[in-house]
């Protein structure tokens, strides 16, 4: 047990590794996000003055700034989460790695969550350094108290296997991540990553609480900008990973064994 | 008593599915039109053989090769593998093209569940410790080979598989290649070649034809 834990472990940071690497040998597609991300912070300040006063806009927590580029962060961190993996696993699709990859004994969720590390430690990183920037010199105050950050860390991991359900289907499609297109549109019109969802139709209000997003993206706020996840929300993330995580591993075994029966772990 | 089978397939029946496209899709299809690649292969191969398949190009010498590796499964019947398997092909899926050899050999001891130490190992049977420390990219073709050689061999895999790796092998390469199949050894080695020199290395052939398997005597 203990061995095959290790294993497990091996495996995954050998994955991040090679993905660290493979970054790292080409700096400039790393250092134009850098700059873009920069930019994105400023045009963010400057969009959060341009709506100063705007009605539903002065009563968010932290300031309309704050509450946006908050947002913003969620949606880069929530693409990593869903959409990384199977952006990766894709291309190794596409490049025929996939199958020298899963030829050992390296199985289907812990290949897929191997995959999914570099992406998602970039996306954190990218947030902490956003948010410094921000906080130095655009004003930006944080709240964060071990409570908000336990409710951050819960609203992340509570997107993870939707993650595994994106790799799982593009495994099979053979197409770059659906999933992860359908869920970063709708988090973007549903979940409040840009206006607060007040602003909604009454029936897209109840329809966007049923988003997975939803609460993620109140628990990130709250982590970050303080106050309390409501009772609700705290129950769906809790949900979300009690039940999706043993479904998403599930779902990722099904599709790699019916990748393999179809001949559909490389794209010849 | 008979020694149990490094390598067995009964009955093995494998398809190759195309893409969905819409009209599979419509008709609630995940896949689209298959292809039997293999049909009704039985084989019991034993460890100390070390068996070349020939066969012409397209006749299911790689897939069988592919099934045997564990990354097809089966339409009909059972593929049986006992022990590592160690799998080289000779074109560039199996690499990363900045990634050094080394980080390559490293991430092949991760995932196969191998000593660290054996990047060592595999790298000096396939003269390749003056390559080690460099990018794929920046490698020729033949040394490409001899790090997907090295590559199959970490973690000493009691059935090796070698689809073709002699492609682009230079003479270092081959000779470490002919060392290979040539030393008796413990375990299985079953290759796909082309090449005639490598062929008469073998202790039994295999000639793969439209997907059947028949044995030939040499």
């Amino acid at each position: 047990m203990r061995r095959a834990l290790r294993a497990r472990a091996r495996a995954l940071a050998a994955l991040f590794w090679r993905d660290w690497l493979e970054a790292r040998a080409a700096p400039w597609s790393g250092l134009s996000r850098a700059v873009s991300l920069v930019l994105a912070v400023g045009s963010t300040h400057l969009v959060a003055q341009a709506v100063l006063g705007a009605p539903r806009t002065d009563a968010l927590p932290g300031g309309y700034f704050a509450w946006l580029l908050t947002g913003l962060l969620f949606a880069d961190i929530a693409h990593a989460l869903v959409s990384g993996a199977a952006e990766r696993l894709r291309a190794l699709q596409l490049q025929g790695g996939l199958e020298v990859d899963l030829q050992g004994p390296v199985r289907g969720a812990t290949y897929v969550v191997g995959l999914s590390l570099f992406p998602v430690v970039s996306a954190l990183a990218r947030a902490g350094v956003v948010l410094a920037v921000a906080a130095g010199a655009l004003g930006l105050r944080l709240d964060v108290t071990w409570l908000g950050a336990a409710q951050l860390a819960l609203g992340l991991a509570a997107l993870w296997p939707l993650g595994l359900v994106a790799a799982s289907v593009t495994l099979i499609v053979q197409r770059a991540d659906p999933v992860g297109r359908l869920v970063a549109a709708a988090a973007m019109l549903g979940s409040g990553v840009a206006y607060p969802r007040e602003v909604l139709p009454g029936w897209a209000v109840t329809a966007s609480n049923a988003l997975p997003t939803t609460p993620a993206l109140d628990a990130l706020r709250a982590g970050l900008l303080g106050g309390a996840l409501s009772a609700p929300a705290m129950i769906a993330l809790c949900a979300g990973l009690a039940l999706g995580g043993p479904l998403s591993v599930a779902c990722v075994a099904q599709a790699e064994a019916w990748a393999r029966r179809h001949g559909r772990l490389s794209a010849d | 008593m008979t020694a149990p089978a490094c390598l067995e397939f009964s009955g093995v029946d494998l398809e190759v599915c195309a893409r969905a496209g819409l009209g599979d899709l419509a008709r609630l299809r995940l896949t689209g039109p298959a292809r039997r690649v293999l049909e009704g292969v039985n084989l019991k191969l034993y460890a100390g053989q070390r068996v070349a398949l020939l066969g012409a190009n397209g006749a299911g010498k790689t897939t069988l090769l592919r099934a045997a590796a564990g990354v097809l499964s089966p339409a009909r019947g059972v593929v049986r593998v006992t022990g590592r398997v160690g799998w080289g092909v000779a074109d560039d899926r199996a690499f990363h093209r900045r990634l050094t050899v080394r980080a390559h050999l490293a991430l092949a001891c991760a995932l196969l569940d191998a000593p660290s130490h054996e990047v060592d190992r595999v790298a000096a049977a396939c003269a390749l410790a003056s390559a080690l420390d460099q990018p794929v990219e920046a490698l020729s073709t033949g040394v490409r080979a001899r790090a997907a050689l090295a590559r199959a061999l970490v973690g000493a895999p009691e059935v090796l598989l070698l689809d073709e790796v002699e492609r682009g092998l230079d003479s270092v390469g081959r000779a470490a290649l002919a060392e290979r199949l040539s030393t008796p050894a413990g375990g299985l080695v079953l290759f796909a070649t082309h090449d005639a020199q490598l062929a008469a290395l073998a202790s039994h052939v295999l000639r793969v034809e439209a997907g059947r398997v028949a044995p030939e005597v040499l």
